[in-house]
């Protein structure tokens, strides 16, 4: 049986990612048995004791990590369950939580429509059979609908069923509701607010910024962009480097242009490839940046631009907020960083001159010290162990009644 | 359950890749097959396109064009929509005629792009063969052993005696010889326009860090000429003393310019030098090696007019991609620009 229910939905796939040999061997009742010895081990009270599984695990990001970092000391065992089916039958008797996050990757593997909508049915049949276990359910909203949904009806009726049947809805921008009324509701009740974290920590830095910029082949008086993370069609490389010659023209002077990340669809890259391979200014690191290269980049740059046409929370906005650079987001994404405005610039995706004067105000916030000032305070606030404090104080009081 | 989402939906239910090629004609090797393309006998893809198998395949062939250029041309599909990069990767190794490994020849290794079913257009392999060989082997295997790959055409090498093609036929294929041979003439009458585009062309094909680094000095000239010189001359120079006595810059301080990277970056290096060195004093550039390069960097134009021998389209040989023209532009852009 275990594993079959992913067969089905085909997520398979999820686990081709480099995986860890823990989650493979572990078995979900060895890992809620480890999940309580764990929680005794720090002194936790059997009644205060919960477990916590998530759903699907994402290896190359380190997002689930951070969020869970003080789970233990907050009373949750947290560990991620690599098969749906084996959710069914919780073993232990402490309060089972279910959190999903990208679940749209259930479609993975789906190639039909019909498909696509039976799949729907079962994740949904298969939440009502937790739900009926007594398992509560979570649900972080990454995005409004994933970047590149193959079966978009298909994905907001998922979304609509999985925001009905949550107990609990954890959104990191404060408009994630408003946002997402146009496509499915979310009742008010059910949702709490914890930003997404800083990066503090995750990353080694180490390097100075002229060592960085050597490294990189960059001159000292080069002002360098970065576009950083997973190249697809939706975050607006393309459009960025077609506007690139404008915004040299606006400057007077040429900029050195870093994108960096694992390519998404292979006809977009191979038109990034196309309009780079023409530009001696521009870089293109067409792969997965490695955790030990990720602060070379960001030390070597003035400004970190995400030219998304759309998105809800940025990872990369608050990576370039952790090494201290300012980055420019859409207006959508700016409240999302409160307290880091000085280094976040925000531009209309439907304006086509927003971005160019954006990224001005970025290149401009970084010669400002204060800039750095502000983003150092929001990266301290707002490092992992916090937020994820903040995440479980959270969901205990919503859990206790207290809200 | 499993059974109702997948395989039981007639017509709903999509053609694997291996499918999709087979019926667009692709027939698979078996093992005969390929024991005749190893031991030469059989061209297997000349006349029927192949599925190329998950483990690859080598054909061998008998040579006799010596050292001539050499090439071969194949159609890749793939039944993915989109185009892979590299997904079929060659190497070319040589031998002699009693079957020996040419040592002293490197394999070459090189890779083809696989289209999407019905949009493949043949594509070429060069290589230069050693003088002594006799047999060259074809090595092709898949890049990522997942992706399904059909191949049409001949694996035995050909050489190559076709006349250049005009510049934009070549920039519309993906013959890096064409390419290679406008990018030559380009060079040679310092057509840096034209050297742009066929360098971008090559670099967006083939990623060779030499294409690479010529765009980076093609692009950097052109930059300079652009900002007549503003880049140069805004170069910070840090001297304390001063001096009357003219300074005599009979040689260059640093290395030769190697065109090997940005003339910007070694104009900064020898300019840095070379003020050290004159502490202020007016600058006079004799005649002697290096004096193209001598005189850019002291922003002194050369004395000699430009007569019919050193028209102004001519080549400054000391700087690849710089005509006479253009290296007078740079040097007034900054007279005595230190």
């Amino acid at each position: 049986m275990n594993g079959a229910l992913e067969r089905t939905l085909g997520v398979s796939g999820v686990m081709q990612e480099p995986f860890s040999e823990i989650d493979e061997i572990r078995t979900f009742e060895e890992a809620c048995v480890d999940a309580k010895l764990s929680l005794f081990s720090q002194g936790i009270a059997p009644e205060n004791a919960n477990l916590l599984a998530y759903y699907p695990r994402a290896y190359s990001n380190p997002f689930q990590n951070m969020l869970y970092s003080a789970g233990l000391e907050n009373g949750f065992g947290c560990f991620s369950a690599n098969s749906l089916d084996a959710i069914k039958d919780p073993v232990v008797d402490a309060p089972l939580f279910m959190h999903y996050h990208w679940v749209h990757r259930i479609f993975n593997q789906i190639e039909t429509t019909r498909d696509a909508v039976r799949a729907v049915a079962i994740f949904h049949d298969h939440l009502d059979q937790l739900r009926d276990d007594g398992v509560q359910i979570i649900w972080t909203i990454h995005n409004l609908l994933s970047h590149r949904a193959k079966f978009p009806d298909e994905e907001l009726e998922l979304r609509a069923g999985l925001g009905a049947r949550a107990d609990h809805i954890h959104i990191m921008n404060p408009a994630t509701r408003e946002l997402c009324a146009q496509y499915y509701e979310l009742e008010a009740n059910k949702i709490f607010c914890v930003p997404h974290p800083s990066y503090y920590g995750v990353y080694g830095d180490y390097t100075s910024r002229a060592q960085a910029r050597f490294d990189l082949g960059i001159m000292p008086e080069q002002r360098v962009l970065l576009l950083f993370g997973s190249l697809g069609r939706y975050k607006g490389a393309k459009e960025f480097l077609t506007g690139l010659e404008q915004l040299e023209d606006e400057m007077g002077e040429r900029v050195r242009v870093l994108i960096a990340g694992a390519p998404d669809e292979t006809d977009y890259m191979e038109e990034i490839y196309a309009l780079a391979s023409s530009r001696p200014n521009v870089s293109v690191f067409g792969h997965h940046i490695k955790d030990n290269f990720v602060h070379i980049l960001f030390r070597a740059c003035d400004a970190v631009v995400c030219p998304y046409d759309i998105g809800l929370n940025s990872g990369v906005a608050a990576t370039a907020a952790t090494f201290g650079c300012p980055v420019v987001v859409p207006d959508i994404l700016v409240p999302t960083m409160t307290g880091a405005e000085a280094g976040v610039v925000g531009f209309n995706p439907h304006q086509s001159d927003s971005l160019n004067r954006a990224v001005l105000l970025a290149l401009e916030a970084a010669r400002n010290p204060a800039t750095q000032d502000a983003l150092s305070k929001w990266t301290a606030r707002n490092q992992p162990r916090l937020v994820s404090q903040r995440f479980f104080a959270a969901l205990k009081a919503r859990v206790s009644g207290e809200v | 359950m499993i059974s109702l989402l997948h395989g039981h939906h007639g017509t709903e239910n999509p053609l694997t890749n291996t499918q999709r090629l087979r019926k667009a004609g692709f027939s698979k090797m078996h093992r005969v097959h390929l024991l005749c393309a190893r031991l030469g006998l059989f061209d297997v893809a000349a006349r029927v396109p192949r599925l190329l198998p998950k483990r690859g395949m080598v054909f061998v062939s008998r040579w006799t064009g010596g050292a001539r250029e050499a090439f071969v041309e194949l159609s890749v599909s793939t039944a993915q929509p989109e185009l892979r990069r590299g997904a079929v990767v060659t190497r070319i190794s040589f031998f002699t005629h009693f079957g020996q490994k040419i040592k002293t020849a490197p394999c070459v290794y090189d890779s083809f792009f696989a289209d999407p079913l019905g949009h493949a257009t043949p594509q070429r392999v060069y290589f230069t063969p050693p003088a002594e060989a006799r047999w060259i082997m074809v090595r092709l295997t898949r890049q990522n052993k997942g992706h399904r790959i059909g191949i049409a055409g001949s694996l035995s090498p050909k050489t190559t005696s076709e006349p250049m093609l005009a510049l934009d036929e070549a920039l519309a294929l993906r013959d890096e010889r064409q390419l290679r041979l406008r990018l030559s003439v380009a060079l040679k009458t310092c057509n840096r326009r034209d050297g742009l585009k066929i360098l971008a062309r090559l670099i967006y094909l083939k990623q060779l860090p030499g294409d690479m680094q010529a765009l980076r000095v093609v692009d950097d000239l052109d930059h300079m000429i652009a900002q007549a010189g503003k880049s140069i001359a805004a170069i910070s120079e840090q001297t304390t003393e001063t001096s009357t006595t003219p300074f005599i810059y009979s040689k260059l301080y640093g290395p030769v310019y190697s065109g090997l990277y940005p003339l910007s970056k070694w104009l900064r290096m020898e300019r840095s030098k070379l003020a050290a060195h004159r502490r202020s004093a007016p600058v006079i550039v004799p005649p002697g090696p290096h004096s193209f390069l001598r005189h850019l960097v002291a922003g002194i134009p050369e004395q000699e007019p430009v007569t019919e021998t050193r028209s102004p389209t001519m080549p400054v040989g000391e700087i690849p991609w710089l005509n006479l023209r253009d290296w007078q532009t740079l040097v007034k852009a900054c007279p005595d620009g230190i």
